[in-house]
């Protein structure tokens, strides 16, 4: 559709001063609303049956024409039928096809919104479970606490835990007369380690191994063994207690006395001297495979 | 009459065969369908008008369809296919409301 009109006869009715170029727009397309070919083909012909009369008069060839033509506009308005019809299919169709998908989509939203509520109220219960849990896992620490706390005061009462304090350190080896009698022997070391425990001693260890309930001092061959660990000269006897009274307590107490009496007699060389802090270590694990906890109440029929 | 039948006849073939139009195809469907509705309301007036010519009326009516089309898809390529449509939908409604008044004009003498 071209912006300079040709002269047509509605045109021609109705021009302006102001030209077709300044046709307002809504006015031209309502003006040009049949295609001007038509116009123009008719004019043509009108011009072609002045020009030759006889032609245009041939009625049999002109019928023929017209014929041919209305079959042609009858297969165009046939195709447009199709189109017409394809696009109401097409739409009615699609219109179906959004339906669903929009119910698809309605109930998978739906869905979705189940699922977030379910999961909020998962969320709550595993919180309060959390909760639950912190409480008791606070308890727990609590407890542990307390039965790491006794545990320490066990060990240290029952000797198991590695120790620190005062207390006095007792050097004893052979005399220097090397002779035989002038050794160290089992016994005198276990007078000495008696007489410190009744002399009030907490905690001892000989050449820095602990005594505890399950030690023995033995004799293994020639040397003196602590349980299964054999010792050498000389035995240093550290023992932790009260020190202004430990060295004279055990002066006082029967194997104490005894110890020192056997040392003067075949010149062991003795030497004791308070420690202002010693470090004594913990002794091995014990494995106890037939003892367990027994109840205070069964224990006193139990072991008479 | 013809042409009447020949409509009837692509209808029914429609609406029977239901043929599926190629997805790429179908955004172009409707305004190819206005735009050939545009056609055949011109080519009815100029038939009552007197001045109808068949050779004008298939050229017109594919033009019509094609061009249409061809805006919708342009439009579509460059990111203003809503408003290209619109643009076009509101011309050829135009262009069939006052064809449509010229015909009515005929057949009513009004």
């Amino acid at each position: 559709m071209s912006a300079d009109d040709a002269p047509g006869p509605d045109h021609a009715r109705t021009a302006r001063p102001t030209g077709a170029a300044a046709l307002p727009l809504l006015e031209r397309v309502t003006r040009q609303a049949l295609e001007e070919d038509y116009a123009h083909v008719a004019a043509r012909r009108r011009a072609r049956e002045a020009a030759d009369p006889d032609r245009a008069d041939g009625a049999g060839g002109a019928g023929d024409e017209a014929g041919r033509g209305l079959r042609r506009a009858a297969v165009v308005a046939a195709v447009f039928g199709l189109l017409v019809a394809t696009a109401a299919v097409q739409t009615s169709r699609n219109a179906a096809t959004d339906e669903t998908s929009r119910t698809t989509l309605v109930g998978r939203v739906n869905e979705g919104r189940d699922r977030v509520t379910e999961l909020q109220r998962r969320v709550a219960e595993l919180r309060e479970t959390t909760d639950d849990l912190s409480g008791d896992l606070e308890d727990v620490v609590a407890a542990e606490g307390a039965a790491v706390g006794e545990v320490e005061g066990l060990r240290l009462l029952t000797g198991y835990g590695a120790t620190a304090g005062p207390g006095v350190r007792i050097t004893v080896d052979d005399s220097r007369s090397g002779r035989a009698e002038g050794r160290v022997r089992t016994s005198d070391l276990r007078r000495l380690v008696t007489g410190l425990w009744e002399a009030g001693a907490e905690a001892i260890a000989v050449n820095g191994l602990r005594l505890t309930a399950r030690t023995a001092i033995v004799t293994s061959g020639q040397a003196i063994a602590i349980n299964t660990r054999s010792l050498t000269a000389p035995y240093v006897v550290e023992a932790i207690g009260d020190t202004r009274t430990l060295q004279v307590d055990l002066d006082r107490t029967a194997y104490g006395q005894a110890f020192f009496t056997v040392a003067d007699l075949v010149g062991l060389q003795v030497e004791a001297d308070n420690v202002a802090r010693l470090q004594l270590p913990a002794p091995a694990d014990p494995v106890l495979r037939y003892a367990e906890p027994s109840t205070p109440t069964t224990s006193p029929e139990a072991s008479p | 009459m013809i042409a009447a039948l020949g409509l009837l006849i692509g209808i029914v073939l429609g609406l029977v065969l239901e043929p599926s139009v190629p997805l790429g195809l179908q955004p172009y469907l409707p305004i190819a369908v206005v735009a050939a509705l545009d056609a055949v309301f011109g080519g009815l007036r100029a038939y009552l008008d007197g001045i109808f010519d068949d050779k004008v009326f298939v050229v017109s009516f594919v033009s019509n369809v094609v061009i249409a089309a061809l805006i919708v898809y342009l439009g579509d390529r460059l990111g203003v296919g809503g408003q290209l449509s619109t643009g076009v939908i509101v011309v050829l409604g135009i262009r069939i409301f006052s064809n449509m008044a010229a015909i009515r004009r005929h057949v009513f003498h009004a």
